[in-house]
């Protein structure tokens, strides 16, 4: 029935135009739910936030009610506060670190799954990707017993064998102990795109590398690494602006402590508006993250432009 | 890694042997580098499984791996009936979460249907700003996102969780649902209409049944990503008999004093267990739905 109706569609191409056309009014409304919901809980508080921004409102007490327009004294306040310099600073070093480590270790897993016939790959692949469904709360929670501080912790216990002395992980080193962390949840996601990139590379270019007598060296660094080069791109972006919004593994792992020796961005934004209750310069500080992550997303859409 | 040259003159070798090892120390490092790496990732999960069904000896804290004495369900009775009070909190999250996964589907699949055949100026400025919505952090826009769901009277409520949950997969999910209903052949409905379907038959009858493994991969996805939030409910509620897993998981974590570890991991088990279930079940849509996601349903 709808093959043979199919076919009276392909001869009577008019038709189809025709019904396209009016349609077209219908089938926007169905839009309008979705786009509607996206507007009233994404777009207006985007906007909002750049006008509380301007005002000493408050969560609570009586600067909630009766709140003024102060104009710049936010984002001076802000320039001017240590601990924001502080949380800058961290995002910044959370930010190369975990993107460092987890292109290392996305990329050398990448190039093993992706050419070589590995025993138990499959398993390896899973293995890698399964810290990606667990959910953060209950990450810090299973990390909080591998950074135990006393001699039994777990990473504590590994490190013994090599001869080493117990260490207060999230006291002594707490941004070495998140970065971690985020290497072992996130690095599956380095791995699944960069693999995806290298499988996309035509077995004719790696041939003729081959037959041109190109070691294994320049075979990553000439030819594969240039080819997935828009893969990496993507993924250093997308990984860059997740680390600005860091906040579920890294709040409950630590709560920004000890001192503020963790409180990325993320942590600061929500501490200023929901332990201070400082809602006005808290979202000076959101919009800072909110510029910088524009930019990042703005390099981002340009590169989705270039391949649709 | 050194290659062995190709006489020209020979066809081109399969990948296999252009592949093969030439190096012995290469295999070892590879494995080395594999081996080490599934114990870095597998290793935290040994405690919480350890912790949760065994019994600890006297005098061992549960915080650090310790020699079991025996089996036990204990900690389960405990985080279900006793004081972890996971009943409660399970039943909350699945309301809100399997509220959130249906809104978002029924309002995406829609949604996706329209953005996958409608022509319209500015489609393409559309299409880049829902991705944009996507990729903004939630931590940017969370404080005005607080006062607007306390001018809606949502605080504190799971109906604002749910509306919050299914704007924050709403992006994603257009994306993928547009991708898919894409692949639905257009012949197919303007075959339906020739024969007087109506517009909701076409839909229902047509183009979902032939979207739906598509449709189930967003769900799976969508449920996944609200089943770990932790930040939204975090924001949103205050009353204990209202928390979803996460946040009862983290006050339990922060506020005991004693922590009974055996109980808390009992209950992270519970509320990982759905995530298990897709990664044993679902882990090719989750890595599919991954590439996806970050090259935006290419």
């Amino acid at each position: 029935m709808t093959r043979s109706a199919a076919c009276c569609i392909a001869a009577l191409p008019r038709i189809g135009v025709i019904m396209t056309h009016t349609q077209n009014r219908t089938l926007l409304l169905f839009l309008v739910p979705a786009l509607l919901m996206l507007f009233v809980f994404t777009v207006i508080p985007s906007l909002w936030a750049v006008y509380v921004s301007f005002t000493d409102l408050a969560l609570a007490g009586p600067k909630a009610l009766d709140y003024t327009f102060v104009g710049l004294k936010n984002y001076n306040k802000l320039f001017a506060d240590r601990a924001f310099h502080n949380s800058i600073l961290l995002t910044i070093q959370y930010t190369v670190f975990t993107n460092i480590g987890q292109f290392t270790l996305g990329l050398i897993a990448a190039l093993i799954l992706n050419r070589r016939k590995v025993w138990g790959q499959g398993f390896l692949l899973a293995v890698i990707v399964l810290p990606m469904v667990i959910p953060g709360i209950t990450q810090a929670l299973i990390w909080s017993s591998m950074l135990g501080a006393k001699e039994l912790g777990t990473l504590n216990r590994m490190i013994a064998v090599v001869g080493f002395d117990p260490v207060i992980w999230t006291r002594t080193y707490p941004m070495l102990s998140i970065v971690l962390v985020n290497f072992w949840n996130n690095s599956g996601f380095a791995m699944i795109l960069f693999l995806a990139g290298l499988e996309s590379i035509p077995k004719e270019v790696l041939e003729s590398a081959t037959i041109d007598g190109a070691n294994g060296w320049q075979m990553l660094t000439r030819i594969k690494l240039p080819l997935i080069r828009y893969v990496v791109l993507l993924w250093l972006l997308l990984n860059t602006i997740g680390c600005l919004g860091t906040f579920d593994l890294v709040f409950s792992l630590t709560r920004g402590g000890p001192g503020n020796a963790t409180e990325l961005l993320g942590i600061y934004i929500y501490n200023q508006g929901f332990q201070f209750f400082e809602l006005g310069y808290g979202s000076a500080a959101a919009m800072v993250m909110l510029v910088i992550s524009l930019i990042f997303a703005f390099f981002y859409l340009r590169l989705m432009r270039v391949e649709l | 890694m050194t290659v062995q040259m190709q006489p020209i003159s020979s066809p081109p070798a399969p990948a296999k042997s252009a592949s093969s090892w030439q190096n012995q120390w290469d295999v070892v490092a590879i494995y080395l580098f594999l081996i080490v790496f599934s114990i870095f990732i597998l290793i935290p999960f040994i405690w919480p499984f350890l912790s949760a069904f065994t019994n600890k000896p006297e005098n061992v804290s549960s915080l650090y791996l310790y020699r079991p004495t025996g089996f036990t369900w204990d900690h389960f009775w405990n985080a279900i009936y006793g004081r972890g009070q996971a009943f409660t909190l399970l039943r909350n999250s699945i309301v809100t979460v399997g509220g959130a996964v249906l809104l978002a589907l029924l309002l995406c699949s829609l949604g996706g249907y329209a953005l996958s055949r409608a022509r319209f100026r500015f489609k393409r400025a559309l299409m880049f700003g829902i991705l944009l919505v996507q990729i903004i952090p939630g931590t940017a826009t969370v404080l005005p996102f607080y006062l607007i769901m306390r001018e809606l009277h949502l605080l504190n409520t799971l109906l604002g969780v749910v509306l919050g949950l299914t704007a924050s997969a709403i992006p994603f999910m257009l994306w993928v649902m547009k991708g898919f209903i894409d692949t639905v052949p257009i012949e197919l409905e303007e075959a339906a209409f020739l024969d007087g379907a109506t517009q909701f038959q076409v839909l229902s009858r047509v183009v979902f049944p032939l979207a739906l493994p598509g449709i189930g991969a967003a769900a799976i996805l969508t449920f996944n990503g609200a089943w770990a939030t932790f930040f939204l409910p975090l924001i949103l509620l205050s009353d204990a008999e209202k928390f979803l897993m996460p946040l009862g998981l983290f006050r339990a974590l922060i506020a005991y004093t004693n922590l009974d570890y055996g109980m808390l991991n009992a209950m992270a088990l519970l509320y990982m267990l759905p995530s298990f279930l897709i990664f044993i079940f679902a882990r090719q849509y989750l890595i599919k739905g991954t590439m996806a996601g970050a090259m935006a349903g290419q």
